[in-house]
Formats: C-alpha cells, sequence, structure tokens
C-alpha cells in the first residue's frame, strides 16, 4: 500500500485495530514505533513481508494487551490478579471459553435448546423469506447490467386528476431518441403483451408476445444465449418479419435444437423468422414467448401503445435527463397538437418502476413477520429468565468469586447467541419453504425473479439475523441475571426464592406476546371477513352451470370466411344444439379476469367542447345470447340479434352506469353513442344504443358499477373470444362436443381454459385469498406461542407459590378457590396484553385498510372475535398450571419446610 | 520480596544486554533492531515494550523522555541501565562464566553437530 507521497504505509485495517485497543499514551509510543519499524523493514525486506509483520505485530499486542493494561493502569493489576482464575488470557480465548461452557451446559439440557430452536427459526426463518425477496429490489440485483442507469419513460398529461400513466406512441419515441443526449441507448417495448395462434408446423399453438424496438435487448445489457440480436433495419421490413424467442419457448417448444435459427413461426398468418434464443430466466415486464420488432412505418402518432427504456449515460442525472425529454415534450406538443396535447414524458428509475410494487406487496409480510419474529425473542427471553432464576446460585458464586458483571452479562450473552445458531440453521430451512409462497403474493415475475432467493446476501442476513435475536433475546435474561448481590443467595438449595421484579418483568413478556398476537389477529380476521364478503359478492352475472372455453383461430380464418358466417356465429350456433345447452355466448374478455382498456366516447348529441375528453368505459364484443347465457338481464331495449353484421349500422348496449352517464335522465335506447378512437383514418365511430343491461363487476370483484360499452362481436370477425355455455348436462360430455364443434369448422383453431365459469371469478381472489392464508398463518403461530409462553410463565409461577398455595390448602382453602387464584393471574396477563394489543390493533389496521371490502377498519364483529379466540386460548394454556397447583399436598410441602 | 524483584528473565536479560550494546540508552525501536541482529529472530514489539516497562518497575532502568526535534520526528522514552542492573549483570555473567568454564569444547562440537 502506498500513498500519493509514495511513502509505503501499513496495513490500515491492522493499524484500526491497533488504535481501537489502545488509547493512552504508551500505545501511541508504541504504534509510533512499529511505524518506524515498518519503514526500516519494507525498505529492507519488501512491503509485502513488511505488511504481514505489521499484522504479526498487532496481533502480539493483542495477546500481551492485559500486560500493557498493567503497564498503564497500575490500578487493575490487583483486581486482575484475584480475577485471574475467570479473566485468564485475552478476549477471544475467554469467548472461546465461554462457548465451550455453554456447549457443555447445552447438552445437558437439549430439550430446552430445541424449544428455543423451533421457536426462533420461525421468526428468523420467515424474516429470511422476506428478506430474500425484498433484497432484490433493495439490493438493486434485478438481473440486468447496470440497473441504476434504467428508466422507464411514460406519458402523463399534466393538468389531469391524480396522476395517469399512459405508453408513448412510435412515431414520438423516435423524435424523444433522435433529439435526446442524456441517454446512451433508448428503446421502446410495447406495455403489454398478446397471445397470438401459431401455425406453420405439425400442430396449432399458442404463445404470448410482446413488441420491441431493435435495440431493447442491447440497452438492458442483455446477450441472446443463441443467435444474434434485432437489427435497425429489421424495424423497416415489413415484408420479412423476424423474430427472437425465449429460452423456455427454446426448450419446451424446439427442444433446444441449436438449428432453430432461420426456421419460420407463422404468428397470426404473418411468417416470422427466428434470429436469436434469450438467454435462461430472461424476463422484462413480461414473460413473453416470442419477441417481435415493433415495425415502424404507419405508426399513428396517438397510438400511445410503448413504454421507453433508457440508460442514462454515467455523467448523466435523472433530473438533467427529465428536464430534456421534458422540453422535447413540449417541441412534440407545438408540431403535433392534435396527438401530444398537455402530454409529458415522466421517468421513473427501473428499479423504483418494477420494484415499487413489489415493496408495496411484501410490506404486509414484512411487518407481519417482524412481530413473528418479535413474539419469538420475548418467548426465547421469557424462557431465559425462568432459566436465569435458576441459575442465580451459580452467578452470586461467579460473581463472589470475582468475576465483574460485564463478564457475567457477556457469558449469558454468548449463551443465547450460540443458542439461536441452531436456529438460524434452520431458519434457512423455514426460509427456503415460505419463499414460494411470498413469491405468490409479490408480483416478483416483474423483476425477472421466478424461484426463491438464498444467496450470498441472504445468508448474510441470516447471520445478522441470527445474531440479533440471539443479542435480543439474551439482553434483559442477562442483563437481570448479572445483578447478582452475593450475599443472601450463596447457600440456598434447590428452591430459590424469585428476586422482586424478576416475575414481572416475565408476565410483561408475555403480555407483549399477547398484544402483538392481538393485532395480528385482528389483521388477519379483518381480511378473512373481506374475502368472505368478496366470496358472497353480487357480480350481476351468475356463473351456476355456467362453462367456459377459450377460441383463438389465425386471423387469415376471417379473411378466407369473408363472404360467409362469422366463424363465431356458426361455432355458436352449433354449440347451442348440443343436449342439454340452454343458452350459450360469447365474450372478447372473461369479466374480472382481464380489465382490458379504458376508450373515451360521447353521446351523439353532446360534441365535446374544447378541454373535455369525454365519458371512459370498458370496451366488451359479445355475440347475442351472451346475456342470456350469464343470466345479465337487459333493463330497456333489445340484445344483440343474429342480423347485426358488418353489414349493417354498429349498435351498441349500455350498461346501466354507462347509459346513466352519457344520457343522465333520458331514455338512451335509439339514441347513438360515439366511440372515440386513436386511428386516423376513423377518428369517430358512432354506435346506435338498442338496449341498457343490469351493471356487472368487470373490472374486480371489489368495484361495482363499471360502465361497459358492448359491442357486437358479430360486427367486427374478432379472432378470440372466450365462449359461455349455460347446461346442465354432464361437463365433460359438453368439453367434448365443443372441441369436435370448434374443430370441424376450423382444424386451426386453438382452444384453451374449459373450465366453469366460477374458476375464472375464483382466480381472481387467489392472491387476496394467498394473503389472508399467509396473515392467518402468521397469526396462528403467534397464537401458539403467546399459548406456550403464558402456560410456561404461570407453570412457573405455581412452581415458586407452591409453599403459599400449600399454606391456603392447610388451612381450609377449597379447589376452586385455588383455581382461581392462579387463573386471576393470568387473567391479569392476559388482560394487559389484550389491553396494549386491543389500543395498537385499530392503528394497525392502516397497512390492511387498502385490502378491506366492505369490512370497516373498526370491525365489532372481527376484534370481539380476536378477543374471544384469544381468551379461551389463554385460559387453555392456564388450566392446567391451575390444576396442577390443586394437587400440591401441604403435608409434604410443610415437612420438607 | 526484593530477591524476587531482582531476579531476571531470560528475555530481561536480553533486553538489558541490548540497551548496555547500543552505548549509554537506547529506545525501544533500537532495542528491538539490536536484538534481531544479534539473535537472528523476529522480536515481538509488544514483548519488548512490556519488559522495558517492567525492568524499569524492577528498578533496572531509568528512562527519559526527548521531545521532537532533538531525536527526530516524534518524543521518544529513551532508557538508561541503572547501577543496580549494571550490577546485576555482572552477577549474572559472573556466574554464567564459572558454569561454563571447561565446557567449551563439548558446545563447540554440540554447536557443529547442529549445523551439520
Amino acid at each position: 500500500m502506498t500513498d500519493p507521497s509514495g511513502k509505503c504505509e501499513p496495513p490500515r485495517c491492522a493499524r484500526s485495530l491497533l488504535r481501537l485497543l489502545v488509547r493512552r499514551a504508551i500505545g501511541k509510543e508504541y504504534e509510533l514505533a512499529l511505524d518506524e519499524l515498518f519503514e526500516e523493514r519494507s525498505a529492507r525486506d519488501g512491503i509485502a513481508k513488511a505488511r504481514k509483520w505489521y499484522w504479526r505485530q498487532v496481533f502480539g499486542f493483542v495477546v500481551r494487551r492485559r500486560s500493557f493494561r498493567r503497564i498503564t493502569e497500575p490500578g487493575t493489576h490487583r483486581r486482575a490478579v484475584v480475577t485471574a482464575s475467570l479473566r485468564r488470557g485475552s478476549v477471544l480465548e475467554a469467548l472461546v471459553q465461554d462457548a465451550r461452557l455453554c456447549v457443555r451446559r447445552f447438552r445437558s439440557e437439549p430439550t430446552f435448546v430445541a424449544t428455543v430452536a423451533i421457536t426462533l427459526s420461525l421468526g428468523i426463518g420467515a424474516s429470511t423469506a422476506v428478506f430474500g425477496v425484498l433484497s432484490t429490489t433493495l439490493l438493486s440485483r434485478i438481473p440486468y447490467a447496470e440497473p441504476d442507469r434504467l428508466i422507464i419513460g411514460r406519458t402523463v398529461y399534466i393538468g389531469a386528476p391524480g396522476r395517469t400513466f399512459n405508453g408513448v406512441s412510435i412515431p414520438n419515441y423516435s423524435d424523444y431518441r433522435e433529439s435526446s443526449r442524456s441517454f446512451e441507448s433508448l428503446a421502446a417495448v410495447m406495455d403489454g403483451i398478446n397471445r397470438v395462434t401459431v401455425t406453420g408446423g405439425d400442430e396449432v399453438w399458442s404463445a404470448t408476445t410482446s413488441y420491441a424496438t431493435w435495440n431493447l435487448f442491447r440497452t438492458l445489457g442483455v446477450n441472446p444465449a443463441v443467435g444474434r440480436h434485432f437489427l435497425p433495419e429489421e424495424e423497416h421490413q415489413e415484408d420479412l418479419r423476424v423474430a427472437i424467442i425465449s429460452f423456455g419457448l427454446w426448450r419446451g417448444r424446439f427442444g433446444g435444437d441449436q438449428e432453430v435459427l432461420g426456421r419460420t413461426m407463422v404468428l397470426e398468418g404473418t411468417p416470422h423468422t427466428i434470429v436469436g434464443v434469450l438467454p435462461r430466466g430472461f424476463r422484462f415486464l413480461w414473460d413473453a414467448d416470442v419477441w417481435r420488432v415493433a415495425v415502424r412505418p404507419g405508426a399513428a402518432r396517438n397510438m400511445n401503445a410503448y413504454y421507453v427504456l433508457g440508460r442514462l449515460r454515467p455523467d448523466v442525472s435523472m433530473a438533467l435527463a427529465q428536464s430534456e425529454v421534458t422540453t422535447i415534450s413540449e417541441a412534440l406538443e407545438r408540431e403535433y397538437p392534435e396527438a401530444n396535447e398537455t402530454s409529458r414524458l415522466h421517468l421513473t428509475s427501473l428499479q423504483d418502476f418494477l420494484g415499487g410494487g413489489v415493496r408495496r406487496g411484501l410490506l404486509l409480510p414484512a411487518v407481519a413477520t417482524a412481530c413473528l419474529l418479535l413474539i419469538a425473542c420475548a418467548n426465547v427471553a421469557g424462557l431465559l429468565l425462568v432459566r436465569g432464576q435458576r441459575r442465580l446460585a451459580e452467578m452470586t458464586m461467579r460473581s463472589a468469586l470475582g468475576a465483574s458483571r460485564w463478564r457475567l452479562v457477556r457469558q449469558q450473552l454468548a449463551e443465547s447467541v450460540l443458542l439461536t445458531l441452531p436456529a438460524g440453521l434452520l431458519g434457512v430451512g423455514v426460509a427456503y419453504l415460505l419463499q414460494p409462497v411470498l413469491l405468490h403474493i409479490a408480483p416478483m415475475g416483474l423483476l425477472g425473479v421466478s424461484e426463491p432467493v438464498v444467496d450470498g446476501p441472504v445468508l448474510l442476513f441470516v447471520v445478522a439475523a441470527t445474531l440479533a435475536t440471539g443479542l435480543l433475546a439474551g439482553a434483559v435474561p442477562a442483563l437481570r441475571g448479572s445483578a447478582v448481590a452475593p450475599l443472601p443467595h450463596l447457600g440456598v438449595g434447590q428452591r430459590t426464592p424469585e428476586r422482586h421484579g424478576g416475575s414481572r418483568m416475565r408476565s410483561g413478556l408475555v403480555a407483549l406476546q399477547i398484544a402483538i398476537s392481538v393485532v395480528l389477529l385482528v389483521g388477519s380476521g379483518l381480511i378473512a371477513r373481506s374475502l368472505l364478503h368478496l366470496s358472497n359478492v353480487d357480480l350481476g352475472f351468475s356463473t351456476e352451470q355456467v362453462y367456459t372455453a377459450g377460441v383463438r383461430i389465425p386471423s387469415t380464418v376471417n379473411q378466407e370466411r369473408s363472404g360467409d358466417d362469422p366463424f363465431f356465429a356458426e361455432v355458436l350456433r352449433e354449440i347451442r344444439d348440443v343436449p342439454g345447452v340452454q343458452s350459450a355466448g360469447a365474450i372478447s374478455r372473461w369479466p374480472v379476469q382481464s380489465p382490458g382498456g379504458i376508450w373515451p366516447m360521447r353521446a351523439a348529441n353532446r360534441p365535446l367542447s374544447e378541454g373535455e375528453h369525454g365519458e371512459r368505459a370498458y370496451l366488451r364484443r359479445i355475440s347475442p345470447g351472451y346475456f342470456r347465457t350469464v343470466d345479465m338481464p337487459l333493463q330497456r331495449g333489445r340484445d344483440f340479434l343474429e342480423t347485426d353484421r358488418e353489414e349493417t349500422p354498429g349498435v351498441a348496449v349500455l350498461s346501466e352506469s354507462l347509459a346513466a352517464r352519457l344520457y343522465p335522465g333520458e331514455d338512451p335506447v335509439g339514441q347513438s353513442v360515439i366511440l372515440i378512437t386513436p386511428f386516423p383514418n376513423r377518428p369517430e365511430i358512432p354506435f346506435e344504443i338498442v338496449g341498457v343491461v343490469q351493471n356487472a363487476r368487470l373490472n374486480s370483484p371489489r368495484v361495482s358499477g363499471d360502465p361497459v360499452l358492448y359491442l357486437s362481436a358479430l360486427q367486427a370477425r374478432p379472432t378470440a373470444m372466450g365462449i359461455a355455455i349455460r347446461s346442465d348436462g354432464n361437463p365433460t360430455v359438453l368439453f367434448r362436443s365443443i372441441r369436435e364443434i370448434v374443430r370441424r369448422a376450423e382444424p386451426d383453431a386453438l382452444i384453451t381454459g374449459v373450465a366453469p365459469m366460477g374458476e375464472i371469478i375464483d382466480e381472481s381472489l387467489a392472491d387476496f385469498r394467498r394473503m389472508a392464508r399467509y396473515l392467518g398463518l402468521f397469526a396462528g403461530i403467534a397464537l401458539l406461542l403467546a399459548a406456550v409462553a403464558l402456560y410456561g410463565a404461570m407453570s412457573y409461577h405455581v412452581t415458586q407459590q407452591e409453599h403459599e398455595i400449600g399454606v391456603r390448602v392447610a388451612v381450609g382453602e377449597t379447589r376452586p378457590g385455588i383455581i382461581g387464584l392462579v387463573l386471576r393471574r393470568g387473567a391479569g396477563i392476559v388482560a394487559v396484553g389484550l389491553a396494549v394489543g386491543l389500543t395498537f390493533a385499530y392503528p394497525g389496521t392502516t397497512l390492511v385498510r387498502d385490502l378491506l371490502f366492505e369490512t370497516v377498519p373498526f370491525d365489532p364483529t372481527t376484534y370481539i372475535g380476536a378477543v374471544l379466540v384469544l381468551t379461551m386460548v389463554a385460559a387453555a394454556a392456564c388450566v392446567l398450571p391451575a390444576m396442577r397447583a390443586t394437587r400440591v399436598d401441604p403435608a409434604i410441602l410443610l415437612r420438607g419446610e | 520480596m526484593t530477591i524476587e524483584r531482582r531476579a531476571l528473565g531470560e528475555f530481561e536479560h536480553q533486553v538489558l544486554l541490548c540497551i548496555l550494546r547500543n552505548g549509554s540508552e537506547s529506545y525501544s525501536v533500537q532495542v528491538v533492531l539490536e536484538m534481531e541482529a544479534r539473535t537472528g529472530k523476529e522480536v515481538a514489539t509488544a514483548g519488548v515494550f512490556v519488559t522495558l516497562q517492567r525492568l524499569k518497575e524492577k528498578g533496572y532502568l531509568e528512562d527519559r523522555v526527548v521531545p521532537p526535534g532533538e531525536g527526530g520526528g516524534h518524543a521518544r522514552r529513551y532508557f538508561r541501565l541503572t547501577p543496580a542492573a549494571m550490577c546485576v549483570l555482572a552477577e549474572s555473567r559472573q556466574h554464567y562464566l564459572s558454569l561454563w568454564e571447561g565446557m567449551e569444547t563439548q558446545l563447540e562440537q554440540a554447536w557443529k553437530r547442529s549445523r551439520s
């Protein structure tokens, strides 16, 4: 190590260690002497040897530190001699001695060690699982090169209420790319994935696909595992399309064949040549099987369907880049006001963009986990306190022999830390089991993380958590256990009287555990009730006896059938003839499962004035018969008819809520609605309103009254529809018939998701259900730990009070009286725990408030339920020790006295 | 007690001799270097420090602090043998010489054997 002046310096760490250990004048003198010798040695033997020598000298000092102290602090000499038996050698030696002593002691009490290990492993394991998942965002372990320089750009509208983000169009992206100087590279990626039908091989299959500009993977710093990147000129080749496929698709569909490059896949009738395979585990925003190049010619400037992904230059800050793109946004607004009015490109770091949702999703599990760890610590602290009480005589003896208080504390802390080591090991296993559950709860797929994360930083966390837990659980017992006055406890035999305050401390710890359990119970209770309400909510449509099947056809099929009946009209007609089928209909997107985009529209008789954006509503294409199949009654007008075709004027059915917004107080049937589109050739499309249908929950089971514009599927020839069938027949026979009918109509058609409709609704609640289970599990464990702690405290209390109980029995106290005595004490602890828990439960519900559905945060049923459950468990934990108290035989006890 | 205090350990002996060899007085670094040069072994500086201090406590050394400028870049503590030290060294030498008397040939041969 050479400093800037070229002078040799001793190793910094060794020197810092030395300075840490010696502060007095003699230490300074020693340090200066070492420096001088170091210089001499580095000149003679070379720097490397001199550095090693320096380290040896520092260790030599550590070994002789006690002698040094004696020189510099002559007063300590005598005490050192007195406690020599306990304090011989260096700190390190003393620690080794402590550890040896602990291990010997643990061998004699395996049950105690196992109890502590199991209790703490739950807390440590759960914390590690949460940390493993969180650390991916916190430690920027996002699997792209230098992720801190990556940004995502989206459009925001200035002056719009709230902050809603929109995509960016390809022409706008091109302008940003050409005009900005802040980015090393600027790419664009579509803000979603499509499912497409793939033909051209032996069988028809479906794949997810997304579009990106040629430089997306280069910007991310990811190279294909096989083949090459997209090329710039491929953005302009409309006739020769290329694709890069995912590693999973390559292995699963192409058997990992190296010859895959150059093969052709026909996506929705368009041939694409495979030019590359992405590396294993790669995913960006979505898990697309096929990535295609966003082809630029003809792209509309108001088709905001892309996110911008940029890599900042190393010397450019986010703020600088933001100010630059804002200037470009303003220029674009001036140049293309019709497409870019009030729109600005807003930059977010990729880490925040991806991690924000994950962090929010993990907040609740993280808090629940912290609570569990705290309970586990309190539990073990309680156990250690009881143990400390038993070892009072030993501590007193040590103190009398000259052990300082610090020495006693150190030994007990070493013990509690050593006790947590097996828990740490078990915790890694627990974390491994819990992480898949967490990965389900948090949308980790976004981050490209799909497998449990147990790596270096996580293991480091385990070590840190284990040590911290050991210190936290051991601190109070160690401090209490070491504060001994030598005389009163010496010579006391087996039964040592409990010191004043010791039992209060332990009762306090039990009350703390009960309090935390109450908070967790209330939180999980509120979520469970919300789940119950959600499961029973009136969706506005019926799923009873309704079965679903997803059908997708290549887009070429519609062109081939241009003169005939639309494909779905034919299929539905045949399905309705199947025995047992009462009705059948089709819809473009299943309700609740995926809401789809929101489109602007207006009433025909009310043109939009300057600054108005019209009403916004979801859009669904449905076939005639769908409303009847899912039991959505029409409020006014009629359903779509078989005769509403492409050649007839467009017709629409409005949901009640949309009707009320477009035509408040009027009958909309017979009037028109204008759909405002981003297509330059047809900016406004009119539809005649033929009916109004009952509201249904379309976006999520939580929100009622979504405004929806239903359009006829027979007027558009869609390529993918969900078919809903109401049938009282055998589902297996029904599904077979559907497959046959679809295959007969179109051999290349793809059938997916054949299932009862109720499953779609269930799926949408799956995340919520998992969260409820997770919290419920934690609350259950917390309750169990609290109950065990209460049982332990009461058992110990009975043992301590045996003498008093014996006397009471001897003077004629009845059995119920004795039970009452013990229960009263338990009730006191439980009451304090409940009071504290209920006080904190209400503020604690702020975390779950967003998840609640038709349940108020102060739901009396939940609170009363939590109190009842806890009281019952607590009563069970107290009754056993109370019963034992009644069996105390005063004769034996008093004879012993 | 007095007798015990006057007893010299081997390392203490070596430290006193090194100071004596360096002239009238030496500071710690000089003692270390002299000792290493003479014995050919690495010496623990901390050991030298502790021994110097102990010898001072026993009354065999006197020290004085030389402020910076006079003896180098920083203050140094120079040690000097007391008359008691000279006395104990002389006594010790006498004892050893009488013990070694007539042993030279034997020792010489053992030394040569160990070297070969």
